[in-house]
């Protein structure tokens, strides 16, 4: 009878636990991270009828492959994520109409072409000016919003770096708890294990890692160098390093005792490791494309427009800011801050067109040696030594100025040429009348010429020249007097004394005056052609009456089609429009890797669930199965009863 | 045995969720009528796209000027005709000037006559545009090309020609030297020094022989004048002429061309309407199927858990 009841009491026992067990699955059915228990029941074994039933292992049931799987696809998948948002929308913003920079240049050139069909309109100066001034706004827009961006960037790391730090920390705990529990899985332990998967699901949306499970059950967690960011309870806590050694880039790390230690490149995946290469592949370096575009801009209005005549008979002045004050140039410097030495340096731009939209570092190996790395495709463009101070090394079209000071070796300067182009786009011109739109020279044939010849300025080249010292006035005007046809002096028409004499004119092909052969170059050039006589003579003087003069202005809107970028190679419009595709062609893969990645990340969801996951309805169906076993069960209690009270019966008979 | 139904119907749902944006992308397509709602889409497409864009506004860009250019040109035009008809009535006075049965007073009246011209011709070669600005001084626009100095007429302008541009490596001449265009180029004399001159000489009394011969051999040299000067002007004329074709020409290329270039960006960036909307009637149904599914296996699912 005992062994009746004891058979009895194991089917309900059994029964009891299975329901339970399959109860909190399907309680637990929409937990993402719970892995469903399943169980098996062995006989006790006993004299010759057997002893009942007993609940065997119960098991959590995982994949450890589908897992690792799905860890390495979500990692993949959030570093996409984290950045598809927002270049899409940096994307809408860049590809606006409205904002395209590309349009108003080609607006500007058009303004300009009518502008010089009457070069004295206050009111066609006006619109130019305005047109400028619109140009240099899109510019700062356009700047301002791709430098916000990255701050909010930084934002969003420094956030994410935040809450990796959190789940590493109770990643830790969890371990330990874990370890503590012993090598074996139990009840107690597989809902840690439950949580401890939840942790790292969420760990790998933030950052990616290799996950290794010791023989004490506790995982250890490793960057692709085997850095470990948990190991038991040891857990990693990361920082993001100081801008100044390197603006274009994040950088994630850890404190050592001898300083931070760049962890970056061993993360590969993760929402850290989209944003870390978003700002720097993405942001930074279309930022130095308009940068460079906003500069070469400035310069080129800026160079053209002191060439020329104003409206007033000046010579031509800034139109721009200066890309070349001494604040702007020697903030392009950036002492590393473990420098052991201190120099004045400073960075000139001289060639807009040669710019590279890269950063340059400048590293010493020892007191004079030094090495210029360009960034962008790892080259040393300059090696050298410094013999004394100062020198200037020119290179890539900017001047670097190593004024004075002294080198360690280690020491580095990182130059930034093309920095703050755009933000720093100011117009200075305020007054359409000094848009200089033509030569301060005229030159004529005097009317008493027996031959046909003609005389044309064919250039301004340097109206920093002498010649140009004393506002509206030639120093000094000149007579350029034939003595015979094909010899002629150069006469100062002011006090008639011969500037230059004895120079050789060439009927066939014509002649270019300046420099003479004996040097004299007052900064313009001016070509003769035809028959000229013996007593012929060409005046040079200042264009004081050509206020209708508009062949500077004629220059200026050759400039908006001219390859003035990138070696020289792109105009305006097409360096603009780069700009915006670049962007453009960066959104379209994040697109494309995301949608891929998705797929992959969501085809191990599937796999995994496929082991892990709660199915209610199968649930459902076993839970009929224990009910009815239990009955079973209870049922044979209920013989036990039945049989005892018969028992009983007879006793008290 | 496991009956994944839970994931069948997940898996549904991720279909309709694509398939949702996918419709939503035709929609887009067929409300703007344009294949690409952004760069990003399609970068390499886009930037076809935009270069064509940039053309057609530079060469939308010229037209003002060459509406100026015209305009200007056919001021000149007139300007150039006139001053050959005035030439003409001056070589007619000549003739009448040479007749040796002419007297003191005759003569005077032709004078008259002549400094009508005169004053007509300075007034066409001191004409000013819309903007006040001076057609025949070169660059020195706001000075008066011609003016009268101790009884001989002085040019005060430059010699260079002053250019607008009509198109992308295409310039025209705009104003012009009036030392040029009223001065005649192997004598150098201008139009007002050699009409002023006659004037004067048929103003001065004829008395003796020698002044009739005075005034016959000056007479013959200012015909030859004439015949220079209107030459010269016959060539302005022609230069004008050869200048109008050239803009007409650059106005029909620049049309022809932004024609071509506005329909080729219409065939790189509109959607294909019929083709759009046939695919968004397809992905619509089978929007309706995959819902269908998805609820049939719903129903399985409660099925299975209320009949038990």
């Amino acid at each position: 009878m005992s062994s009746l009841l004891n058979i009895g009491l194991s089917g309900i026992q059994a029964s009891q636990y299975a329901l339970n067990l399959i109860s909190n699955n399907i309680a637990n059915a929409s937990n993402p991270y719970y892995a469903r228990r399943s169980f098996e029941f062995f006989e006790v074994p006993g004299d010759k009828f057997g002893a009942g039933v007993r609940l065997g292992d119960i098991r959590r049931v995982v994949d450890k492959v589908a897992e690792d799987d799905l860890l390495s696809t979500t990692q993949d998948w959030a570093k996409y994520a984290a950045i598809s948002e927002r270049i899409s929308h940096l994307e809408t913003y860049v590809d606006n109409d409205d904002v395209s920079i590309s349009k108003y240049v080609n607006q500007a050139k058009s303004i300009l072409d009518t502008l010089n069909t009457s070069p004295a309109s206050v009111q066609s100066r006006n619109a130019y000016m305005y047109q400028l001034q619109n140009i240099a706004n899109r510019f700062k827009d356009v700047g301002s919003k791709v430098t916000l961006e990255m701050q909010q960037v930084r934002d969003s790391l420094t956030n994410d770096v935040a809450r990796t730090n959190t789940l590493l920390k109770q990643l830790g705990d969890v371990n330990q708890k874990i370890g503590v529990l012993g090598t074996s899985v139990t009840l107690t332990s597989m809902p840690l294990l439950d949580q401890r998967d939840r942790l790292l699901d969420q760990l790998s949306n933030l950052i990616s890692y290799e996950r290794y499970t010791d023989d004490n059950g506790s995982v250890t967690l490793q960057l692709t160098n085997g850095y470990s960011i948990l190991a038991g309870n040891q857990v990693a806590q990361l920082s993001i390093a100081q801008q100044v050694d390197n603006p274009d880039g994040l950088d994630i790390g850890v404190q050592t005792i001898d300083g931070f230690q760049s962890l970056t490149n061993n993360i590969t995946g993760g929402a850290m490791s989209g944003l870390i290469s978003y700002y720097s592949d993405t942001l930074a370096t279309s930022l130095k494309s308009l940068d460079r575009l906003a500069l070469a801009f400035s310069e080129n209005m800026n160079a053209q427009n002191q060439l020329g005549m104003d409206l007033n008979g000046n010579l031509g002045g800034l139109i721009f800011q200066d890309i070349n004050s001494t604040t702007l140039a020697s903030g392009r410097v950036m002492p590393s801050s473990n420098n052991q030495g201190q120099a004045d340096l400073a960075v000139y731009i001289e060639k807009t067109g040669q710019l590279q939209a890269s950063d340059y570092v400048l590293q010493f190996s020892d007191g004079t040696h030094y090495q210029l790395l360009r960034i962008s495709d790892g080259t040393f463009v300059q090696t050298g030594e410094l013999s004394g101070l100062p020198v200037d090394i020119s290179v890539d079209g900017f001047m670097l100025q190593i004024n004075s000071g002294n080198f360690v070796a280690g020491d580095q300067y990182r130059l930034s040429p093309t920095s703050g182009g755009a933000a720093q786009m100011n117009m200075v011109l305020g007054d359409p009348s000094k848009i200089a739109l033509g030569f301060p020279i005229s030159t004529a044939a005097s009317a008493n010429n027996v031959g046909n010849g003609v005389i044309d300025v064919t250039a301004i080249v340097d109206t920093g020249n002498a010649a140009f010292s004393i506002p509206k006035q030639l120093i000094p005007p000149l007579r350029v007097e034939f003595i015979s046809a094909t010899t002629y002096r150069l006469v100062s028409a002011a006090d008639s004394s011969i500037v230059a004499d004895n120079l050789t004119y060439d009927p066939l092909n014509g002649s270019d005056v300046f420099p003479t052969t004996g040097g004299y170059d007052p900064g313009y050039r001016i070509h003769l052609s035809g028959n000229i006589q013996a007593g012929d003579t060409f005046s040079i003087d200042y264009n004081t009456m050509g206020q209708g003069d508009n062949r500077n202005g004629l220059l200026m809107s050759a400039l908006y089609t001219q390859g003035l970028i990138d070696n020289n190679q792109l105009d305006f419009a097409t360096a603009y429009q780069n700009f915006s595709l670049d962007i453009s062609s960066a959104t379209n893969n994040t697109n494309m890797n995301l949608d891929a990645s998705k797929i992959l990340k969501e085809q191990a969801e599937a796999r995994r669930n496929e082991v892990s996951g709660v199915e209610p309805e199968q649930e459902v169906l076993m839970l009929a199965q224990f009910q009815e076993s239990y009955m079973a069960s209870a049922q044979i209690l209920n013989v036990v009863k039945e049989t005892m009270d018969i028992l009983f019966s007879i006793m008290r008979r | 045995m496991r009956m994944p139904i839970l994931s069948l119907m997940h898996f549904q749902s991720q279909i309709m969720s694509n398939q949702v944006n996918k419709i939503g992308i035709l929609q887009a397509q067929a409300s703007t009528g344009k294949k690409l709602q952004q760069s990003s889409e399609d970068p390499l497409l886009s930037e076809k796209i935009k270069s064509v864009e940039s053309y057609i506004e530079q060469l939308e860009g010229f037209d003002k000027n060459l509406i100026l250019a015209e305009n200007r040109l056919s001021q000149k035009a007139s300007i150039a005709a006139e001053s050959i008809e005035l030439m003409g009535s001056v070589k007619e006075l000549l003739l009448k000037a040479q007749n040796g049965t002419l007297n003191d007073s005759n003569r005077q009246s032709i004078a008259l006559e002549l400094n009508g011209i005169l004053n007509r011709e300075l007034s066409l070669a001191n004409s000013k545009d819309v903007d006040g600005s001076y057609m025949f001084s070169g660059y020195n626009i706001k000075t008066q090309p011609f003016i009268q100095s101790q009884g001989k007429y002085i040019y005060q302008g430059s010699d260079s020609v002053m250019q607008i541009s009509i198109g992308l490596n295409t310039v025209i001449d705009y104003t012009d030297p009036g030392n040029q265009v009223f001065s005649s180029l192997s004598s150098g004399d201008n139009v007002f020094d050699v009409l002023s001159a006659m004037v004067s000489l048929l103003q001065t009394p004829v008395v003796t022989p020698e002044d009739q011969a005075n005034l016959t051999a000056k007479l013959n040299t200012a015909s030859v004048q004439l015949d220079q000067l209107t030459q010269n002007f016959i060539n302005y004329q022609t230069d004008v002429g050869t200048q109008g074709k050239m803009v007409h020409n650059q106005k029909m290329l620049s049309e022809n061309l932004i024609l071509d270039q506005k329909i080729m960006k219409k065939s790189l960036e509109d959607a294909d309407m019929p083709k759009v909307l046939s695919e968004l009637t397809q992905q619509m149904t089978m929007l309706e199927i995959t819902n269908d599914t998805y609820a049939k296996m719903h129903q399985m699912l409660q099925s299975i858990m209320m009949n038990r």
